[in-house]
C-alpha cells in the first residue's frame, strides 16, 4: 500500500510523487500522514510540508491552504509553493526571518486591524517556514 | 467601433467635384488605413495573449477540479430556465475586466444578469451584485442599479489568485448575514469563437454527519467555514480564468472582423478617390478643349 502525496498551486501542478509519509502543516499543528489514513479534510497555513521517500525527508514552503486525504492520495491545494535549495545559507534566510518579525512590530504600532496586518502575519510564517526548511535539510 | 463610425462618415458627404473633396477623400483613406494598421495589430496582440490565457486556464482547472466532487449547481443563462434553487437572496459576482474592444463578452455578463433579476423578482428573491471590472461596473449600472452594491475595478491582468481571494473575501462579507449563497457569473470558453455566459451556484456547507467522534481531528465548524471560503475565491478564480480566455479569444475575433471591414471601406474609398480624380480630370481636358475652340 503505497500514498500519493500532489501539490497544486493556482499556477500549476507544482508536484506528484509517491510517498512513505507526509507531515502536513495544518492550524493545529503538524500532522503526519501514513499510508492507509482515514479521509480527512483540513486547514493548512504557511508553513513546510515534508515527505519521505526512500528514508529521506524532502522539505517543501507551502503558503497556506487546504489537504485533502482519502484513497491514500494526499491532495494538497495552496496559493503558492516553494522549493528549497540546499544552496541558500542558514545565515541569510535566518536574517530575513529576524527582519520580517521585526518589521511586524512596526506595523503593529500603527495598524490595529487584523484584516491589514495578515500580509505581514503571511510573511514572517513563510519566512519562518523557509528557516525551518533550509535548516532541515541541512540537518 | 472607430471603423463603424469611418464607414458612416465616408459616403454622407456630397460629392463636389474639387480638389478639397478629392484631398478630403485621400486623408479619409490614410486615416482608415491607419486604423486597420492598428486594429490588425490588436488581433495579433490578442492572438498572442490567448495562448497565454489558455494555458493559466490549463493550470487553473487542474486547481479548480477539487470543487467538482461538491454539488454546485451550474449553468448558462441560455439553460436557466427553473430559479427555484436560488435562495431568497444571493451574493451575485459579475465577472468582467476594464478593457473593451472585445465583442460582446461584458454585455452578455450585463445581460444575463438582467434576465436573472427578472425572473428572480418574480418569485420574489432578491440579489446584490459585486460587479468586477469598470466594463460590467457601467453597464449593469444601467441595467440593474438597484442591485449593484459594490464595485471591485482598476486591477491590470493577468488575474491571480491573491486577487480572486480578495474579490471572495468581499463578496463574502457582503450582506453575509442575509445572502444564502453565492452566484459567479462568468463567460465559459469553449473555443476560439464560442463562449458561452455561465452561473455558478455556491452554498455554504452545512455538516449532516454524526456526532463528533474520535476520528474528527479539527472542529468541523472551522473546516467547514474555512473550506467555503476557499471554495469561492476558487471558483472566482476559475471564472475570471474562463473569462479572461473568452475576453482575448472574442477581442480577436472583433478585430478581426474590424479589421476586414477596414479593408473593404478603403476598397470603397479608392473607387470614389479615382472617380473624383477622373472627373477633375475630365473637366481640366474639356476646359482646355473649349478654350482652344473659342480662339479659332
Amino acid at each position: 500500500m503505497s500514498l500519493n502525496v500532489r501539490i497544486i498551486t493556482p499556477e500549476k501542478v507544482f508536484l506528484t510523487s509517491e510517498t512513505e509519509q507526509v507531515v502536513l502543516p495544518s492550524i493545529t499543528g503538524g500532522l503526519g500522514i501514513l499510508a492507509g489514513h482515514a479521509p480527512l479534510v483540513t486547514i493548512l497555513e504557511a508553513g513546510v510540508l515534508r515527505y519521505k521517500n526512500n528514508g529521506s525527508w524532502t522539505p517543501t514552503v507551502l503558503y497556506g491552504g487546504f489537504a485533502e486525504v482519502e484513497n491514500n492520495q494526499v491532495t494538497v491545494l495552496v496559493n503558492g509553493a516553494e522549493e528549497v535549495a540546499s544552496s541558500s545559507s542558514i545565515e541569510e534566510v535566518e536574517k530575513a526571518l529576524v527582519d520580517a518579525t521585526a518589521n511586524l512590530e512596526k506595523v503593529k504600532e500603527t495598524i490595529s486591524e487584523d484584516r491589514k496586518l495578515k500580509p505581514e502575519i503571511l510573511k514572517v510564517q513563510i519566512a519562518k517556514a523557509r528557516f525551518e526548511a533550509v535548516k532541515m535539510l541541512k540537518g | 467601433m472607430l471603423l463603424r463610425a469611418a464607414a458612416r462618415a465616408a459616403p454622407r458627404r456630397p460629392l463636389v467635384r474639387t480638389f478639397a473633396t478629392e484631398k478630403e477623400i485621400a486623408m479619409r483613406i490614410a486615416a482608415t488605413k491607419n486604423i486597420v494598421k492598428i486594429t490588425s495589430s490588436m488581433k495579433m496582440v490578442a492572438a498572442a495573449k490567448l495562448r497565454g490565457e489558455q494555458n493559466r486556464l490549463a493550470a487553473a482547472t487542474k486547481f479548480g477540479s477539487w470543487t467538482s466532487v461538491l454539488e454546485g449547481k451550474k449553468s448558462t443563462f441560455e439553460d436557466l430556465e427553473d430559479v427555484s434553487y436560488f435562495p431568497d437572496h444571493s451574493v451575485v459576482v459579475a465577472l468582467t475586466s476594464d478593457k473593451g474592444l472585445c465583442g460582446g463578452v461584458h454585455s452578455a455578463v450585463a445581460r444575463g444578469i438582467r434576465g436573472l433579476t427578472a425572473k428572480l423578482s418574480a418569485e420574489n428573491k432578491t440579489i446584490s451584485v459585486l460587479a468586477v471590472g469598470e466594463k460590467g461596473r457601467s453597464q449593469l449600472r444601467r441595467m440593474v442599479g438597484d442591485s449593484l452594491s459594490m464595485a471591485v475595478v482598476d486591477i491590470p491582468p493577468p488575474y491571480n489568485f491573491n486577487y480572486a481571494s480578495m474579490v471572495a473575501e468581499t463578496a463574502l462579507e457582503l450582506d453575509a448575514d442575509k445572502a444564502g449563497a453565492i452566484q459567479v457569473v462568468y463567460n465559459e470558453f469553449v473555443s476560439a469563437i464560442a463562449y458561452n455566459p455561465t452561473i455558478k451556484s455556491i452554498e455554504p456547507f452545512v455538516y449532516e454527519g454524526d456526532d463528533v467522534t474520535l476520528t474528527n481531528y479539527d472542529a468541523e465548524d472551522t473546516v467547514l467555514k474555512g473550506l467555503y471560503e476557499y471554495y469561492v475565491a476558487t471558483e472566482i478564480f476559475y471564472g475570471m480564468m474562463q473569462g479572461a480566455t473568452s475576453e482575448q479569444s472574442s477581442r480577436m475575433q472583433a478585430m478581426e472582423n474590424a479589421t476586414k471591414n477596414g479593408g473593404e471601406l478603403i476598397d470603397k474609398l479608392v473607387l470614389i478617390y479615382n472617380r473624383a480624380r477622373q472627373a477633375r480630370i475630365t473637366t481640366e481636358l474639356i476646359e482646355i478643349i473649349s478654350g482652344a475652340a473659342a480662339l479659332e
